[in-house]
């Protein structure tokens, strides 16, 4: 005996050995084995106890034990002759070895010991065998068997009564015939999801379903969870053979595949009472339906809750809850491992369920068993990429069972949204075989057409959405964008992404049918579904965490397709008839952190360099011209050759940032302080560098010296600029057209939605309503474009609504058609957002508070009028329940409170108005004021506000017809957008905005003037003289803003002070976040998505010096007024930038 | 023409290569002597570039920001142009000061190769126009026999910001040689020759071309890393920079390495309508 190879031996070699002499052992080893094999074989014995006779321990050990043996021999065996079978791989083809011996391990107590053994066992033999092993069917076979039996780990208890299972084999069928034990045809169950139909129909047939319900809100927060489930239950449903199955089906989508029938079907109880997971408030109400599944005959109590109308999306919900629900379900079933049903819910509902669940689940025995067979799919994957031939045969053998079934493929499928490796082992092993399928089209169409790999993936993503926090409540103030420390931090979170990221991976290496159904399910299972009733919940604190949210799925995409299917939604879907986009816009002018949060995805949005976003945003306003002379139009294209812009830019300095002449240098020829400068600069004596090398005192006294301000780090602004200039200029290469105000030309501009081919759009299947009428969206624009376009005759008659509630009830109606307007969730946005708007859109921040108030104020004597517009007052009602208050309430407790409002249609006056000064304190309005100092503001505003119109707005009146003349559908009018106005009516808010606000709204317009098109460029870099009827250019609100400073500085004759300390210590902080993000792109390089950050933002890491001691009340007012100096200098450098771009 | 330059002293060297140099500092920005070595002090007082912007002192800061990005605007504009046969390369010490390198092609200068130096006034745009001076003065009426200065401002009178550019005054320096002017000459014995004995004129210009072209290998007048310097054809040397030369034109991506961006679009040319690309969207 040459071999004696216990484990230890392994590092045995046979070389030199005659291969007869192997031969002749092995052959002696299974004869031995086989023996032992038949004594129990219940077929041959007859003998039906014997199935369940105990295998005495000394036979099964010596099984191993021979076994082990010929393994070894197996696996060091060399081929043959020309690539034929070695005589010992012939002995176990001809003899089918691997299959007796799978039959055998079945026979005995299938345990995970047991499992674990055989998976180990096969993958040592792929892993180490001389000679291909899988091409030959008596050792694929009992692979694929086992495969099946593992994977659903817990599935058949040890003590599986023999109906039990039998009764499971039922719905296996398609894997029957091979099946040899009843034990393993009940683990097959899992293939039955793998049915043929197909999803795609019965898919699209429930999308209706989640979006039916919406009127309730706990309902739209069931709503983003709802949309898998019903799907899940519709497309499983057919497919799946047995009756119990149909209410399995639930959770089945997200892990349908192991959902094996009856007993599962019982099992969704059990899931669905984990409902407390649900997220948010919802939750609570959500588990009580579920649980009435779970205890009612399954698949009765299905249709049955269908008939309560709320009923559906509820239960829906907490069944999709049910998947990522961790814990109880998941112990109480390993606790009892006895009861089949249960246990098989569990480890189905495990694969999903985030954190927790899994963490538990790692105990178990049943979780290694998982590992290892991911592992060992993993291992076939990797074959299979290599061996062409192998995968024919995975595909065949499949196809021999009755079913054109991936089995390895089918298999891997729960495991898709797991967390940590065997997750990712998983998502690796099935990348795999998504290249695979991009070279192998038999492969996708199995993929498209057979089986659930995309809805899983899709849905699962709605799944992990909804156990995503609802609202992110352990940031600080300043915070607006979720950045890797912060997503890190919540592991739903983290799952997500990677979940994601798979997909991105899937678009990018998978075939194009693949990606393209994958991308039509997470456009109509994910984003229509969850992520637009997401972006319409109630409170503005769950609004801006799914803004945030979405910012970041942005920023994580990295394929263009999917990417582009993210941005198909946010550009033309529209979600209770209003275009997302023309939503976010409007929100934009939000105070609160919504604004600021709506201004990073807008800094994202911008980021991608997408001309179809340019495109809505901004372009489609720019392109007929009509803000320009002809005289402009014609210089559009030519370059500032004398840096002319940025002369006058830079003249906006604040006086006091100037060195007093007495300081100056006295005039000289320029080249002398040039080379001054610039050697001084290339030294490093007079740029950042020196102020920031050791940080010490005489780096910070340096910059409050005497010595101008203006001129340190201007060079940085010009290198940063000339980045951001050529960058643009090589990403906008692959644009269409050029917008130089020829191409497209003036005139080309088409309506929306006449010549989009939405039904060519094959990629992304889109729901036919989003081809049903369109209506310009304009509400947020009158307000912006025009701040004020009548004055209040709020003198005249208090009795009846103030003229600019008509209006803006009339622009409403107008704008939305009414159909919306019962819609109660959107309305209080209208209301809210339109406020503040016309609150920020002031020129004179006094009387803008003043005149917000007293909107409120009217809209409150508007209330009390019962107007006969009952939707008016309801709406006027939500404002006054939920959005004035900070959005702290309790969801349910606001729901109830609405209702109540709405119906009383009265509040309490003095209430009211102290929200009011809630509010408009919050919005950072003077703090010290007093009431009565309100009410006098009040009486004297009419006048300010009259005579302020007539000297200021006259222009904007014109430009308000003509707007309401393009409502017509006329060009000609000189109106730049919502998106361009709402950005300069925050800027032009500069010293009232926090510095967050300031540093994106500056941002982001630096970032739009260093586009390459020369339309934008003219417009945001043109400070020529402005027409009196053109819309307000950006140099204009920078004059209008400078014009503050002054004045403010010249009321307080420490604030030149105060600001220069400030500059000092913004400019320490800006330092510490570039090297933060130095060091975060020499770490991740590679997970460059196609956000380009252009701007620096997050909390650095370094600790930074104290905060100057500012005055609080001022100290937003002093961070801006050297911001406004630093924008100057950026625009400057952009548009010198612009000048010396290389022509193409 | 077997005279290569140097693959640094193209027209093609953007400025983007020169900021990527690494004989640069990173921040590196021309930077400008006090005056040019060769050139006669400006005596005037020096008048503020801009006119509109001396009100609040800004200027004074920023001025020489502004003098270099106009020159590097000219500069921009003088490739865009492809004036044929010129070559031209800001010194790396001086924005001011322009190398360049006229290659005649045919007529009575046919065959030269003229180097020059352009020099442009610090108080550019407002002030004169530049100034062309050719390393070796070329036998040619316009031309001063003694300093090799050609006469611009016969053609530049006033020199008009918005109106006048640098590349104009190299046209103008090429077209001298084709297009032979006696007028009001710098170099009168050329010019009478020219009027008189054609054929005279013509066996000294061909001397002067000779003597142009024998000291085109001489190391250039001015000591600077970016003047352009001619080196015998070596293989070894500049077979690669050729073959490069032709082989791919220069494109944006070059201009930006390290950059790898690329922006997206699925709208359709000639379209303004989102998404109204018909094909799939693949990578873009």
């Amino acid at each position: 005996m040459l071999v004696s190879s216990s484990n230890g031996g392994r590092a045995l070699t046979l070389t030199g050995v005659d291969p007869e002499t192997c031969m002749i052992v092995f052959k002696n080893h299974w004869t031995q084995v086989l023996r032992i094999l038949e004594k129990h074989d219940p077929g041959r014995g007859g003998v039906v106890g014997l199935r369940f006779g105990p295998i005495p321990g000394d036979e099964a050990s010596a099984v191993q034990n021979y076994v082990e043996h010929m393994l070894f021999l197996l696996m060091e065996e060399e081929s043959g002759q020309a690539g034929a079978m070695g005589t010992i791989l012939e002995f176990v083809v001809v003899e089918n070895v691997m299959e007796k011996l799978f039959l055998w391990s079945l026979r005995r107590e299938f345990t995970d010991d047991m499992k674990l053994e055989q998976l180990r066992m096969y993958k040592m033999l792929l892993a180490q065998a001389k000679q291909p092993l899988l091409h030959h069917k008596p050792i694929l076979k009992p692979l694929m068997m086992l495969l099946s039996a593992c994977s659903s780990s817990s599935t058949v208890g040890p003590t599986a009564p023999g109906k039990g299972c039998s009764s499971a084999a039922g719905l296996t069928s398609t894997v029957g015939p091979t099946a040899p034990g009843k034990g393993c045809s009940s683990a097959a169950g899992l293939t039955c999801t793998v049915g043929p139909t197909a999803p795609g129909k019965s898919y699209r047939s429930s999308t209706v379903g989640p979006t039916a319900p919406g009127k309730s809100y706990s309902s739209s927060t069931v709503g983003p969870t709802a949309p898998g489930k019903s799907y899940s239950s519709s497309t499983v449903g057919p497919t799946a053979p047995g009756k119990g199955c149909s209410s399995a089906t639930g959770p089945t989508c997200t892990m349908g595949p192991t959902a094996p029938g009856k007993g599962c079907s019982s099992a969704t109880g059990p899931t669905c009472t984990m409902g407390p997971t649900a997220p948010g408030k919802s939750g609570s109400s959500a588990t009580g339906p579920p649980c009435t599944v779970g205890h009612t005959v399954p698949g009765k109590s299905y249709s049955s809750s269908t008939v309560e109308p709320t009923a559906p999306g509820k239960s829906l919900s907490s069944s999709t809850v049910g998947p990522t629900a961790p814990g109880k379900s998941y112990s109480s079933s390993t606790v009892e491992p006895t009861a089949p049903g249960k246990s098989l819910s569990s480890s189905t509902v495990g694969p999903t369920a985030p954190g927790k669940s899994c963490s538990s689940c790692t105990v178990g025995p049943a979780c290694t068993v998982e590992a290892e067979l991911v592992s060992l799919l993993h291992q076939l994957c990797r074959v299979l990429v290599k061996e062409a031939s192998v995968l024919e045969l995975f595909f065949h053998s499949s196809q021999d069972q009755g079913a054109a079934n991936f089995l390895l493929f089918s298999l891997l499928i729960p495991f898709i949204h797991r967390d940590g490796t065997v997750g990712t082992q998983a998502r690796d092993a099935l990348t795999l075989i998504m290249s695979l399928s991009s070279q192998n089209g038999l492969v996708a169409k199995h993929i498209v057409e057979n089986t659930y790999f995309c809805p899983v993936l899709a849905t699962g993503l709605s799944g992990l959405y909804s156990g995503l926090p609802a609202k992110l409540e352990v940031y600080s103030d300043g915070w607006f964008c979720l950045e890797k420390n912060d997503w890190l931090q919540v592991p739903a979170l983290f799952q997500f992404l990677n979940s994601l990221h798979f997909c991105c991976t899937v678009c990018k290496v998978a075939h194009p049918s693949i990606r393209d159904q994958l991308l039509g399910y997470i456009y109509n299972g994910f984003l229509v579904p969850v992520m637009a009733p997401a972006l319409h919940k109630l409170t503005l604190e769950e609004v801006m965490t799914t803004t945030a949210y979405l910012d970041l799925f942005l920023r994580s995409i990295s394929d263009s397709a999917l990417l582009q299917t993210f941005l198909f939604f946010i550009l033309r879907h529209r979600h209770d008839n209003v275009n997302i986009l023309d939503t976010l816009v409007s929100r934009i002018n939000t105070p609160f952190q919504l604004g600021t949060v709506s201004l990073a995805l807008f800094r994202t949005l911008i980021g991608l360099y997408c001309e179809d976003v340019m495109l809505q945003l901004i372009f489609r306003y720019l392109i007929p011209c009509s803000h320009l002379t002809s005289a402009e139009r014609h210089r559009l294209r030519e370059r500032d050759c004398y840096s002319i812009t940025a002369s006058s830019l830079l003249s906006l300095t604040p006086s006091f940032f100037i060195p007093k002449p007495s300081l100056a240098p006295p005039p000289k020829p320029d080249y002398i302080l040039w080379s001054k400068v610039t050697e001084g600069l290339l030294r490093g004596n007079m740029g950042m560098e020196d102020l920031f090398s050791g940080g010490d005192s005489v780096g910070f006294s340096r910059i409050t010296s005497s010595e101008p301000l203006m001129d340190k780090n201007y060079l940085h602004y010009l290198y940063d600029g000339r980045r951001a200039v050529c960058v643009g200029v090589q990403a906008c290469v692959v644009w269409s057209h050029p917008y130089d105000g020829l191409n497209p030309s003036p005139n080309e501009y088409e309506e929306e939605d006449e010549s989009l081919p939405l039904s060519t759009q094959t990629h992304t299947p889109h729901p036919a309503s989003e081809t049903s009428e369109r209506v310009e969206l304009e509400w947020d624009d009158t307000y912006d474009a025009s701040p004020d376009e009548e004055p209040i005759p709020e003198n005249m008659i208090p009795d009846e609504p103030p003229k600019h509630i008509q209006e803006m009830r009339k622009s409403a109606i107008m704008l939305i058609k009414g159909s919306y307007i019962e819609e109660s969730d959107f309305q209080d946005d209208v209301l809210v957002y339109n406020l503040i708007a016309q609150k920020d859109a002031r020129d004179d921040r006094r009387i803008s508070v003043k005149n917000g108030l007293n909107k409120l104020a009217d809209a409150n004597h508007m209330t009390n009028d019962t107007n006969p517009v009952n939707h008016e007052c309801e709406t006027l009602a939500f404002a006054n329940g939920h959005a004035f208050e900070e959005p702290k309430l309790e969801l349910d407790a606001e729901a109830n409170n609405l209702e109540q409002i709405s119906i009383e249609s009265k509040t309490p006056k003095d209430d009211f108005i102290s929200q009011c000064l809630e509010l408009i304190r919050d919005l950072g309005g003077e703090e010290e004021e007093e009431d009565e100092e309100h009410e006098r503001w009040m009486r004297e505003e009419e006048e300010e506000d009259f005579s302020s119109f007539c000297d200021d707005h006259e222009g904007e009146d014109e430009a308000e017809e003509q707007l309401s003349r393009n409502h017509s559908g006329k060009h000609g009018i000189s109106f730049t957008g919502p998106f361009i106005s709402v950005l300069l009516s925050r800027l032009e808010n500069m010293l009232e905005n926090s510095i967050e606000v300031n540093l994106l709204v500056t941002g982001i317009l630096s970032h739009l003037a260093s586009f390459p098109q020369p339309l934008l460029r003219g417009f945001l870099l043109n400070t020529r003289a402005e027409s009196a009827a053109g819309p307000r250019s950006l140099y204009q609100v920078l004059q209008s803003v400078c014009v503050q400073i002054e004045q403010h500085a010249a009321s307080r004759p420490d604030f030149p002070e105060l600001v220069h300390e400030a500059a000092q210590y913004l400019l320490l902080k800006d330092q510490a976040l570039k090297e933060q993000e130095r060091d975060v792109v020499l770490q991740d390089s590679s997970s460059t998505g196609w956000f380009l950050n252009g701007h620096v933002s997050g909390r650095p890491r370094k600790p930074l010096p104290p905060c100057p001691r500012i005055p609080a009340h001022l100290r937003d007012r002093v961070f801006a007024t050297f911001l406004f100096a630093e924008f100057l200098k950026e625009l400057a450098a952009i548009a010198q930038e612009h000048a010396i771009v290389p022509e193409e | 023409m077997d005279s290569n330059k140097r693959s640094d002293a193209e027209e093609q060297s953007g400025p983007g290569e020169q900021r990527a140099s690494p004989a640069r500092p990173p921040f590196g920005k021309k930077q400008l002597p006090s005056i040019p070595k060769n050139a006669i002090p400006i005596t005037k007082a020096a008048s503020p570039a801009s006119s509109t912007q001396s009100a609040n002192g800004t200027h004074a800061s920023y001025g020489p920001f502004y003098l270099e990005y106009s020159l590097l605007a000219e500069f921009t504009l003088v490739i865009k142009q492809k004036l044929p046969g010129i070559y031209v390369q800001p010194s790396y010490r001086s924005a001011l000061m322009w190398f360049g390198v006229i290659f005649i092609r045919h007529g009575l200068y046919q065959d030269g190769v003229f180097k020059f130096t352009v020099y442009i006034p610090d108080n550019y745009p407002d002030g004169d126009c530049p100034r062309v001076v050719f390393d070796t003065p070329v036998f040619h009426p316009l031309v001063d026999p003694v300093s090799g200065e050609l006469d611009v401002r016969r053609a530049f009178t006033k020199w008009r910001r918005n109106h006048n550019h640098i590349w104009q005054v190299l046209m103008y320096a090429r077209t001298i040689f084709y297009k032979i002017n006696t007028m009001d000459p710098l170099n009168p014995e050329a010019a009478v020759l020219y009027e008189k004995d054609i054929q005279l004129y013509k066996s000294k210009v061909v001397d002067s071309v000779k003597l142009c072209n024998s000291h085109l290998f001489d190391q250039p007048k001015i000591d600077d890393p970016y003047a352009i310097s001619f080196s015998p054809w070596n293989p070894a040397v500049h077979e690669e920079a050729k073959e490069k030369m032709f082989a791919h034109k220069r494109r944006p991506d070059d201009y930006n390495k390290g950059l790898p961006v690329s922006g997206l679009s699925w709208v359709k040319p000639g379209s303004t309508q989102p998404f109204s690309k018909e094909d799939n969207p693949l990578q873009t």
